[in-house]
This record gives structure tokens, C-alpha cells and sequence, in this order.
């Protein structure tokens, strides 16, 4: 059964259309994570399931039940918010019993409560501090463990990582992993850093301008994304992308003539591609691989190189076209000196005049 | 986040902000804009309280231009407000200058400074009618023991008004200091450390960086001192009553007289609503000025 | 942006310049500490000559030219205050009008504060701008229709519905405190400082089922602490201070202020300038001693929530 459901979600401000008929299902106990580019409409879906904000349009049901008119303290959801909001004011123990106090649970129930839940997230020794002397894990835990009381069906949590530094991110990326898998419930992470969104979710939803671009496990938006903004957006660096137009579509091959690569027959049915299309290649650049051991070769000019020691990164833009190339370990390259790279077939991908995937192998 | 703390209420709770603000807005409505409103329309009459009254259009503010003693106190409101406001805003923007640092004693510093704001008006009345009392009163020490001659400060026409500005100087310069103060600390350290490599002297970092920088804020100030000044009147109730010789009456000073002592409410009232939209000419301006320099 | 550190405004100057003054040569320094000392006599004087005056004995008040340092220690003057027939009044007045106008516009302020920063209403827009343009009234000058709104305030003091026939509420504490029992600088300042707290304190607690009067209670007024000072020591200052309107409003003695007994003490037929300056000294103490314990708050909060808003 869906935990959360949407319906033809729309919300406008004014005449902005901030979500445009978003329909989603979230399962019961799936880490869903929304991530798309500022502005995209993620926080403000987040908002609307939290009650924070109205629909304009659509439905909202949790657990079965439609509450799409019900006001932000009647739905069975918690949030963990960007900045944390604890409250500064308040001990530890006073935050993380705020949510019991206001639905006037006895004492003794709620210190049993913030006692489980501060031993949750391991900070039963800082129950009686203010926030202020809390590092930002710790406070961090703090929010969680406020949401955990409420017992909710639905978590909410809105960019939580985001005022950490990077190994502190690291660190909670994976506790919160843990914290999912120990408690079962629903999890809905808004995050504009895929690679959270890959780290993190069991299903990943990709919204740009307001509308979702698709729904899927993280390997299925990596391997094949439904357009060209999703195979932009997942995967780091990103995908190249070389315009082309098509030669020849022979119900099992397409035939296309790209930038940079030439002429390539590419191993898909090529359905609603034509002869003189403008398509767009799509190649990734740790599919790239040095030499030319794989089935189509071409080169490139390094104008940088960037070594990682595990990997190393070229960077061959050509008039303003991002053009990279990730290769393992540490190869003997040279900025400025051509080389020969080579790619699988398999791995192209090919996007239609309208950024549609026409590559997408449906079996998956 | 501006356009979501717009949104913050998504459920009807009209009623509840108006019961929170209610008590508020009863107050204001009480004490500022019925007044406000009864005053310009009390200006159109000869209200007195002791015979009926009559509506008499503009005859109120015919009078006002005829009125002699309407235009000198118009012309001691203006000296008086000229005498305070730029005195006071510059030994405002010097004290703020001076106390911008960090040294030793510096909190003291600031506070005595502060001290004269916070005093009320009456004890600051009673203290330099002390002060300027001619046979015994310390400014006349002072003078006498400069070799100069003791003078009869508050009951000279000449001397009067002037007595009054000192004061008020003196009370008000704490006020443009904070004010200046907090400007101050708006310019970022880095434009001073960039003007003293490129070899600016003091003075003119002073000149042409710290006063232009301040430029919003001096404006702001201004307008305050304006507006305040021309309001005087507590002082002058108590320190001169308005002479001698009408040398210090002022515009809400004779107002005062006018409705209190001659029963004349109406004529009183075309004052006030005269320097009613004097003063929020300036407030508007000064309003805008504000605006402009936040954005 | 961490939560805590906007919460905490530190005062920028602190990390400042520490190192400047190794850079200025020490002549330099003894002329400015020189000129910064005379200032700060020249401000102090008016209030040292006050206390000298207050110790002094009656004779040594008229010696020309006066003495600075007085000779003896008249302590007698202060006891001639307090023992003034009408001081005890004057100072519960005092304290009836200053207190009872500081709690209203905590109380009043801060809730048309809040509504205005947080909640959505229809006419708001309106609201916020008569406020704002009310801050442009010059009070001064509304002495007198002030007066007769009070007077004429119905069932009050003897008036009938129409507020004609009785004095309404001269005389009495409701009207001395009534006009000053909120202003639209209390109400801007708290609404500016309610609209600078996070959004996010509050959606919190509505998801955790507050309501309105919940969130404003136990979240908002205890993070707003520091600008209730500002306005507490600001409103409490204004009308322990305030000598025109009760002059005003008030014609018996039993109602007299102690900035009215001053008044009436300095303009008095057998006014001794020791004794005088005795009750100003007195009734100057509060004020400065309230405004030492607050003035972080007061200084920074004053500014700038008010000033630059």
C-alpha cells in the first residue's frame, strides 16, 4: 500500500506555477529522495505534504487517508527542517519533548519517550544543554530525534546535510541510512546534491521547473535516464552530450553522425527516430576509456588534467562545449597533447530533438 | 524566504491576528490618528468649550498669516531647530568617530556621553536653570572667573534662545552619537585598511570615506533633529515660559498657550495642523531617503 | 546559515582594531585621551554641579562664585525630599504610570508585533502602513485633542455615552497611561524583530500541533527576550520621564507626577536650589541606573531594531 500519495498536485503563487500535476506513490518504509536544481519545486512539494503550504490543485493522501485540507499539526508526518529550527531557547530534553507536550502526553510518558529516542541518536548525555552548545551533528540529532517522537508515519527532511561540512556529511549520510533501516518507516529527503540523492535512496525523484522528470532506484536513473536533463543531473561529472543528426534507422540499429565521434551505428530500435533527425549523443565520461579497446574510437585534445590518484579527469572542451573524460588511476597524459579514447556502443545514449531517451532499454 | 514567510497561514486565521491586534490598534487609534483627524477639523471652527461653536472655514489660517506673533514664533522655531540639529550632529559623528575604536575605558566613555539622553526633561530643566542662574549659578562662575562678565542668560532677548540650543545639544548628542555609532560599524573594516595602504591620512579617511559612507545615516539623523526641534516645547514651559520678551516662543508653545490659557482650540488647532504636515513633509522625506539608502 | 549564530548578534566591533592602537604613536594617544576627558566633564557637568548643589547647606548655595566641591556633606537635603508632604504620592504615581505603561506595551506591542511579522490577514498591508505612517505623527502636537479625546471618553468619569458631562478620565491613571499604553515605534520594533526570527521555529512547532497563541507564547515571546528589553527600558524610560502629559491631564496634586513635583518644587515661592537639586539627583538615579544595567541591550537593540530596521 502507498504510504504517500499525490494526486495532481499543482501549487501556484501568484502566477507563478511553482508544481505543475505532480502524481507520485511513496511505499511504505521506502527512502524516497526529491532532487532537482534550486528552484525546482522540491521544497515547496515538501511543504505541501507537510501542511506548511496549500495545494491549488490535487490530492494529498498519507496512509489511505485524504488530508489534503488537514493543517500542518493533524497529519502523521515529522520534519527535520534545513536550519533545524530548535529551539534555541529550550534544553535538548525540551525540544525533543515539545511535539509530546502539545499532544499533552502524561510526564512520565514523555520523558520515557525523549529517553528512547535521545538514545536513538546517542545523545542521552546532552539531554540537559541548550542547542547552542551542541556541535551540528549533534543538533542535527537533535532534530531527528524530535521528529522520532512523534512516531510518524511519514519523515520529513528538507536539505538536513546541507550546513554540515563535508565529512560530517559523509558521516550522517550513512547514519541516516542506519536510522531508516532500524526505524521502517517512510522517509521523504528533499536534496538538490545527487549525490545524496544516490547514496541515500531507494527511489529517487527528479524534479526540475515544477514537474517531475522521472521516478526511479538510483541505478535505473543512472544507466537510463528518461532525458537529457535527468542524464545531466545524475552522475558527476556529468554526461557528455554531442549533437547529431541521423543517417539511417534499420529497426535494430541507428545510424548517427556526431561532433567529434563521426559516423556511429548504435545497437537500439531507433522507434520514433528518423533519417535526418537532430538527435543528441549522450556518453559518459567514466565509459570513456583510454585507447582504443572499445568499439567506437575518436580523440580528444586534455586542455586540463585533473589527478585524483584513484581516478584522473580530463577536461576536452571544444568552442564552448563541455567535453570530459574520466579515467582510472593515473595515466600519462599531458594537457595540450592528443589522445585516443574509446567508448561501448552500448554505453551511448541518444536523445531526440525533444531531450526524450530513445536508448531506454525497457527490461531493466 | 521572503516569498514563504508571505505564505506562512495557508488556514483562515483572520480573526485571530485581528484579536492580536486589536488592543494595539484601539490605542493608537485613541491617542494618534483621532487626534490627528480632530485636530484638522477642529481647525475649521472657533471651538472654545465656552460659547457654541461655529464653523468658520479658513478663517483660522487667514489669521495664522496675519498674525505677527504666529511668524516670530515660526522664526524661533527655526533658529531653535537650526541652532540644535547641526551642533548636534556634529559632535555626534566626532564622539562616534572617537569612540569607534576599541581602547581601554571605551564603554565608559560611551555611557557618559549617554547619560544626558536619559535624563528627563525636568531635572535637565532644573539643572541648567541652575546653571544659568545670573548671581549664583556656576556658567556665570565660570565666566567671571574667565574675566569675562556674568550675563544674564535666560531672562536676556538675546541670550535666551541660545541658553535653550546648549542645552538641548547637550541632551541630544548621545542620541546622534548611537546613531552614528551603528553606522559606523556598517562600513566594513577592509575599506580603511585599503585607504590606508593606498596612503590616506586620517583626516582624509575621515573626509572622504567615513562621511560619505554615513551619508544615509547623517540624512536620517537629520531629519529626526528636525522633526523633534520643531516639536520643542517642555523646555521652554519650564525655562522661560516662552519669553522674555516672546524671544523663545515657539510654534507648539504657543499652541499650548493658545488652546489652554485663551481658550481659543480652534485658532490652536490650525497651528498644530500647520506644523502637522510641516513635520510630515520632513518625515516623508526623510522616510524616503531611508528606503533609498537600503536599497 | 546556523540557526544559533543569527540568533547571537554579536557585536561586530569586538573583533576590531585591537591591533590599531599599537600603530598610534603615543602622543597622539595621550591628546586624544586628553580631548575624550574633557568631553566627557563637560557632559558630566551639568550632573556634578547637580549632586554638589543637593549636598550643600543653604548659605554656601549663594557664594559667588559657587564652590565645586562642596564643603560639607548636607545629607538633610535628601530628607527634606522625601519628607516633602507630597513625595510618597508623586513617587507611587510615578511608578503607577511608568510600570503600568511599560506592561501594556509589552502586552500590546508584541502581540500587534507578532500578528503583523507572522500572521496572514486580510487588510495587513493596510495595517502595517497606518502604523508605520503613525510613527510620522508628531505626538507634541496632538497635546491637546489628546486632552479632550480623554475627557470625553464615554461612562468614564461621570459621562454618558456620548462622553459629554463628566471629566472621563482626567485625573486618573487610565488616561495617563492610555495614550501611552502602546506606540507605533513598540509595535514596528517588535514586529521587526518577529519577522528576523526563523520561519522555521515557527512551522516546527505548528507540525507539531502548536497553535497560534502556543507558538507566540512558548517560541516566539522567549526568543524575542532581547527586544522586550529594548522596549521595556525604552517604555518604562519615556514615561518615568514624561512631564507634559500628566502636567496635562492631571489638576489635583494627588495625581502629581514626581517630574511634576520637581516642577513645582523648583517653581515654588520658598524653592532652595540644594533641595532642589536633591529631588532632581533622586528622581534622575532610577533612569540611569536601569539604563547601566541594560544598556547592552539598550544601546545595541536600540539601534538596531529601531534605527535601521
Amino acid at each position: 500500500m502507498a504510504e504517500l500519495e499525490l494526486s495532481g498536485v499543482s501549487k501556484t503563487y501568484g502566477a507563478f506555477n511553482a508544481l505543475k500535476d505532480v502524481s507520485l506513490e511513496i511505499g511504505d518504509g521506502e527512502f524516497a529522495v526529491f532532487v532537482g536544481p534550486s528552484g525546482c519545486g522540491k521544497s515547496t512539494l515538501l511543504r505541501l505534504i507537510a501542511g506548511l503550504d496549500p495545494v491549488s490543485e490535487g490530492q494529498i493522501a498519507i496512509g489511505g487517508k485524504d488530508v489534503t485540507s488537514s493543517q500542518a499539526g493533524q497529519r502523521p508526518i515529522a520534519m527535520v527542517f534545513q536550519n533545524y529550527a530548535l529551539y534555541p531557547h529550550m534544553s535538548v530534553y525540551d525540544n525533543i519533548a515539545f511535539p509530546l507536550q502539545m499532544e499533552r502526553r502524561s510526564k512520565d510518558e514523555i520523558r520515557a519517550e525523549v529517553a528512547r529516542a535521545a538514545q536513538i541518536v546517542q545523545l542521552s548525555t546532552r539531554l540537559q544543554d541548550k542547542p547552542s552548545k551542541l556541535s551540528g551533528g549533534q543538533r542535527q540529532r537533535v532534530a531527528i530525534a524530535r521528529a522520532i517522537v512523534r512516531k510518524p508515519g511519514i519523515f520529513l527532511m528538507d536539505e538536513p546535510l546541507s550546513n554540515l561540512d563535508a565529512a560530517l556529511r559523509m558521516e550522517m549520510r550513512s547514519e541516516l541510512t542506519q536510522l531508516h533501516r532500524r526505524l521502517g518507516s517512510t522517509m521523504v529527503y528533499v536534496t538538490h546534491d545527487q549525490l545524496e540523492a544516490m547514496t541515500m535512496a531507494d527511489r529517487i525523484v527528479v524534479l526540475n521547473g515544477g514537474r517531475v522528470e522521472q521516478v526511479g532506484p538510483p541505478m535505473e536513473l543512472y544507466h537510463n535516464p528518461a532525458n537529457l536533463f535527468v542524464a545531466g543531473f545524475i552522475g558527476s561529472p556529468p554526461m557528455n552530450f554531442l549533437a547529431g543528426t541521423v543517417r539511417s534507422v534499420d529497426g535494430a540499429t541507428v545510424s548517427v553522425d556526431a561532433l567529434r565521434i563521426g559516423v556511429v551505428t548504435l545497437p537500439f530500435s531507433g522507434e520514433h527516430l528518423y533519417a535526418g533527425d537532430s538527435v543528441t549523443l549522450g556518453v559518459r565520461p567514466e565509459a570513456l576509456e583510454l585507447g582504443a579497446g572499445r568499439q567506437v574510437q575518436f580523440s580528444v585534445v586534455p586542455e586540463a588534467v585533473e589527478r585524483l590518484g584513484l581516478h584522473t579527469i580530463v577536461h576536452a572542451g571544444e568552442e564552448g562545449r563541455p567535453f570530459t573524460a574520466l579515467f582510472n588511476g593515473d595515466p600519462k597524459l599531458r594537457a595540450g597533447e592528443a589522445i585516443n579514447v574509446s567508448v561501448d556502443r552500448s554505453s551511448v545514449q541518444v536523445f531526440d530533438a525533444d531531450g526524450i531517451s530513445r536508448s531506454r532499454r525497457t527490461e531493466v | 524566504m521572503s516569498s514563504r514567510s508571505a505564505t506562512v497561514g495557508p488556514f483562515n486565521r483572520t480573526w485571530g491576528a485581528y484579536a492580536f491586534l486589536a488592543p494595539a490598534l484601539l490605542i493608537l487609534f485613541l491617542s494618534l490618528l483621532l487626534p490627528a483627524i480632530a485636530t484638522i477639523g477642529m481647525s475649521f471652527t472657533d471651538i472654545s468649550f465656552l460659547r457654541p461653536t461655529n464653523w468658520v472655514g479658513l478663517d483660522n489660517y487667514f489669521r495664522l498669516m496675519a498674525d505677527g506673533r504666529f511668524q516670530q514664533a515660526i522664526g524661533n522655531t527655526i533658529y531653535y531647530t537650526l541652532g540644535v540639529t547641526f551642533p548636534t550632529m556634529a559632535l555626534g559623528l566626532l564622539a562616534a568617530v572617537a569612540l569607534n575604536r576599541k581602547f581601554p575605558f571605551r564603554i565608559v566613555f560611551r555611557t557618559i556621553f549617554y547619560l544626558p539622553v536619559l535624563t528627563s526633561l525636568i531635572a535637565a530643566a532644573v539643572v541648567w536653570v541652575y546653571l544659568y542662574e545670573p548671581y549664583s549659578g556656576p556658567v556665570n562662575g565660570l565666566f567671571v572667573s574667565l574675566g569675562l562678565g556674568p550675563q544674564p542668560w535666560l531672562s536676556s532677548p538675546n541670550l535666551a534662545m541660545t541658553a535653550l540650543i546648549i542645552m538641548a545639544v547637550w541632551r541630544d548628542f548621545g542620541t546622534a552619537m548611537i546613531i552614528y555609532l551603528a553606522g559606523l560599524q556598517d562600513i566594513p573594516e577592509e575599506i580603511y585598511e585599503a585607504a590606508r595602504l593606498d596612503g590616506a591620512s586620517k583626516f582624509s579617511i575621515l573626509w572622504r570615506i567615513t562621511v560619505p559612507m554615513l551619508a544615509s545615516v547623517t540624512f536620517y539623523l537629520m531629519i529626526i533633529l528636525i522633526v523633534q526641534s520643531f516639536q520643542v516645547f517642555g523646555a521652554i514651559y519650564v525655562m522661560t515660559g516662552g519669553g522674555p520678551l516672546g524671544s523663545t516662543e515657539t510654534i507648539v508653545f504657543q499652541m499650548y498657550q493658545t488652546a489652554f490659557g485663551y481658550t481659543e482650540f480652534g485658532y490652536s488647532a490650525a497651528m498644530s495642523t500647520v506644523l502637522f504636515f510641516v513635520i510630515l513633509l520632513f518625515s516623508l522625506v526623510g522616510t524616503k531617503i531611508m528606503r533609498r539608502g537600503e536599497a | 546559515m546556523s540557526v544559533v549564530a543569527s540568533q547571537s548578534t554579536p557585536a561586530r566591533t569586538d573583533e576590531r582594531s585591537f591591533s590599531l592602537s599599537r600603530f598610534i604613536p603615543l602622543g597622539e594617544r595621550i591628546v586624544g585621551y586628553g580631548l575624550l576627558l574633557f568631553a566627557a566633564f563637560a557632559t558630566m557637568a551639568p550632573f556634578l554641579w547637580m549632586v554638589s548643589t543637593s549636598l550643600k547647606a543653604d548659605a554656601e548655595v549663594f557664594q559667588f562664585p559657587p564652590s565645586f566641591v562642596p564643603q560639607g556633606l548636607e545629607w538633610q537635603n535628601y530628607l527634606d525630599v522625601i519628607y516633602l508632604p507630597d513625595s510618597g504620592r508623586q513617587l507611587v504615581n510615578s511608578l503607577v504610570f511608568a510600570l503600568g505603561s511599560t506592561i501594556s506595551n509589552l502586552v500590546f506591542c508584541s502581540l500587534a508585533g507578532y500578528a503583523l511579522a507572522r500572521m496572514q490577514f486580510r487588510g495587513k498591508t493596510i495595517v502595517f502602513a497606518l502604523v508605520v505612517g503613525l510613527l510620522m505623527v508628531p505626538a507634541q502636537s496632538q497635546i491637546v485633542p489628546v486632552f479632550l479625546i480623554v475627557q470625553k471618553i464615554p461612562f468614564a468619569g461621570g459621562n454618558d455615552w456620548l462622553g459629554n458631562s463628566g471629566t472621563g478620565l482626567l485625573n486618573t491613571y487610565w488616561g495617563m497611561i492610555l495614550p501611552t499604553a502602546a506606540t507605533p515605534f513598540g509595535i514596528f520594533l517588535m514586529r521587526q524583530f518577529f519577522t528576523r526570527i526563523p520561519i522555521e521555529y515557527e512551522e516546527s512547532a505548528r507540525l507539531d500541533g502548536a497553535k497560534s497563541f502556543t507558538i507566540f507564547w512558548r517560541i516566539l515571546l522567549p526568543l524575542a527576550r532581547p527586544a522586550m528589553a529594548v522596549l521595556g527600558v525604552l517604555s518604562f524610560q519615556s514615561a518615568w520621564n514624561e512631564f507634559i502629559w500628566p502636567l496635562i491631564l492631571t489638576n489635583s496634586r494627588d495625581m502629581a507626577t514626581l517630574q511634576i513635583g520637581l516642577q513645582l518644587l523648583q517653581s515654588g515661592p520658598d524653592a532652595r536650589w540644594n533641595v532642589v537639586m536633591a529631588m532632581a539627583t533622586l528622581i534622575t538615579m532610577p533612569i540611569i541606573i536601569v539604563f547601566l544595567f541594560a544598556q547592552r541591550f539598550v544601546i545595541d537593540g536600540a539601534v538596531t531594531s529601531g534605527v535601521k530596521g
